[in-house]
């Protein structure tokens, strides 16, 4: 499929390429977008112009730099930031998501765990809450983080080590 | 090992969240980490249907002919222009700074003129070449192997230009009286020098010339032939490219000088002496004794001879003004350093030569000005990409809790 979408124009085999990458990242990449804006229009936004810019892209593609995943990670990384940026300068009301995954949960102590990690993850440092989702939403490996983080993958195990550790701080988990 | 290598145990976790991830079963020392991970997956915002529906849409619209895949073709991105336009323009630019440079021109190749007169441009090969006549006498010269038979005669430039208006013929219509000259020598293969030398011969004569003096050797590739020639000066042109066109031209001289001020000191001294004779025959009719008379004969005798000395002057100044003395040289060599049998193919060889060099050229000043702008272009990207990546980082650590 990545090779495809490296050698991806507008032939036939392309699309399916790109259609196959769209289908595996989609939801992950929403919910990864939509974890950092804490607004699920502006995710909608910014996914579909994540998926947009990638498909204009698509020849500027290199297979050797890292995967079709990782790349499209850090083209709606940087939408999403954008997207901050702009909110930073005009001051836009950001409206907080509801938090439907939690009020879902079937029993009490599951609810009652993820409100805990919600928190845990609120009161992160945005740079290790932003690995933590990166990894665990958007199931990047290691050298796929580094290349969304622009950092070498030892440093991004690193991080992603020590994000982990600081997330197991603050909602109790023992190490 | 360096400062940021995990420890084992953070190795093992990590690779324990890797396997987590993949859906993979983990040993229950990481049911904990994966727990985590549920927990963490299980807060994140999920798409739902109607966004997911939404989201199709609009991917959708990529495919189609109008989609946002597509670029708008009337729509010129400043960032397209410039990639475009600053390359084109540094092309034209160069072209135009080629051109004006003379490149196209062959100038390395070029005859050079000597002479106190103005630079005389010659293009290419020898037998294109004029005397350049900017003052009372001038020269042009072309010499080296380059030179090739000529095409045609007419190759040949105008016999003079310049500023001082002489004319073809021997007295222009300032009445200017000119006197030239011009020294050929051509290379011949041994068994065609005899035939290039009759056709000297028979061009020539058949230019209203005359043929001086001639030698010709045949002894291989030491053959040699040389002629003095005569032409009328109008046809020295016509005559010169003709020889040229025979064979291989090694060398080509061309003169011209100005005599018209000569003849003008022969001709008042002419009229002078003959203004003396007709006083001394006055003088001899008038003459009252006979000692008188025969002193008066001896003087026109002497003005006789001033006379036919001036007339002789003339005559040889007019003969100088209407014909131009012509030597012409043949000599020996190897037939393709004569260049009969493979005149096209080198001619054409030259020329493509020639093409490469000038495209070099362009692309050379073309480089030159698309160097400094494109590192210069090179250096704003990055400063300017540097800088948004800041800004984001410093708006993703400024964002609101997750």
């Amino acid at each position: 499929m990545i090779a495809a979408l490296a050698r991806d124009t507008d032939s036939s085999s392309g699309g399916e390429s790109f259609d196959a990458l769209y289908r595996s990242c989609a939801d992950d990449l929403f919910a990864y977008v939509a974890s950092l804006l804490r607004d699920r229009s502006a995710a909608e936004d910014v996914t579909a112009l994540a998926f947009e810019r990638a498909y204009r892209r698509r020849a500027l593609f290199d297979l050797h730099r890292g995967t079709a995943r990782a790349w499209l990670f850090a083209i709606a990384r940087n939408a999403a930031l954008d997207e901050l940026r702009r909110r930073r300068r005009t001051r836009s009301l950001i409206v907080d998501l509801a938090d439907d995954r939690v009020e879902d949960a079937d029993d009490d102590e599951l609810a009652e765990r993820r409100v805990l990690v919600r928190d845990g993850l609120a009161s992160l440092d945005p740079r290790d809450r932003e690995v933590i989702l990166l990894k665990f939403v958007g199931r990047l490996s290691n050298a796929e983080l580094a290349r969304v983080l622009g950092c070498s993958e030892t440093a991004a195990g690193t991080r992603l080590h020590r994000a982990v550790s600081r997330l197991r701080e603050v909602c109790h988990v023992p190490q | 090992m360096s400062r940021n290598d995990p420890s084992p145990q953070a190795s093992a976790e990590l690779a324990a969240l890797d396997a987590i991830l993949a859906g993979e079963t983990v040993g229950e020392e990481h049911l904990e980490l994966a727990a985590l991970v549920a927990s963490v997956r299980g807060t994140s915002p999920a798409l739902g249907e109607a966004g997911r529906a939404r989201l199709d849409e609009r991917i959708g619209k990529l495919r189609s002919p109008r989609g946002a895949g597509r670029r708008d073709p009337r729509r010129l991105r400043p960032r397209r222009l410039a990639l475009a336009g600053g390359p084109l323009v540094a092309l034209v630019v160069a072209v135009a700074v080629v051109l004006g440079s003379g490149a196209l021109n062959g100038s390395s190749s070029t005859p050079k003129t000597t002479g106190p007169g103005p630079a005389l441009h010659v293009p290419g090969e020898a037998r294109k070449a004029a005397p350049a006549v900017g003052g009372p006498a001038s020269n042009a010269t072309g010499t080296g192997s380059e030179l090739s038979p000529a095409a045609g005669a007419s190759a040949i430039a105008p016999a003079a230009s310049g500023s001082t208006n002489y004319a073809s013929s021997n007295v222009n219509p300032s009445n200017r009286l000119v006197a030239r000259g011009a020294s050929l020598t051509l290379a011949s293969s041994p068994p065609q020098l005899q035939s290039v030398a009759n056709e000297v011969i028979a061009s020539t004569q058949r230019l209203g010339g005359i043929v001086e003096s001639s030698n010709v050797s045949v002894h291989g590739l030491s053959s040699y032939a040389s002629f003095s020639l005569s032409v009328p000066s109008t046809r020295l042109a016509q005559l010169i490219s003709t020889l040229s066109s025979l064979t291989a031209v090694r060398s080509l001289d061309q003169s011209a000088s100005d005599i018209t001020n000569t003849y003008d000191q022969a001709s008042t001294q002419l009229a002078h002496e003959q203004t003396r004779r007709k006083a001394l025959i006055k003088a001899l009719a008038q003459a009252s004794t006979l000692a008188a008379a025969q002193a008066i004969r001896q003087k026109i005798v002497t003005v006789d001879g001033e006379i036919a000395a001036a007339t002789r002057v003339l005559s040889r100044l007019l003969t100088r003004g209407h014909n131009a003395g012509v030597t012409v040289q043949i000599v020996a060599t190897s037939a393709g350093a004569a260049g009969g049998g493979s005149g096209p193919v080198k001619r054409a060889l030259n020329d493509s030569l020639a093409v490469l060099d000038v495209a070099l050229a362009i692309a050379l000043v073309a480089l030159a000005i698309v160097l400094p702008f494109g590192l210069v272009a090179l250096l704003l990207f990055w400063a300017t990409s540097s800088l948004r990546q800041r800004s984001r980082e410093r708006a993703l650590a400024t964002a609101a809790p997750g």
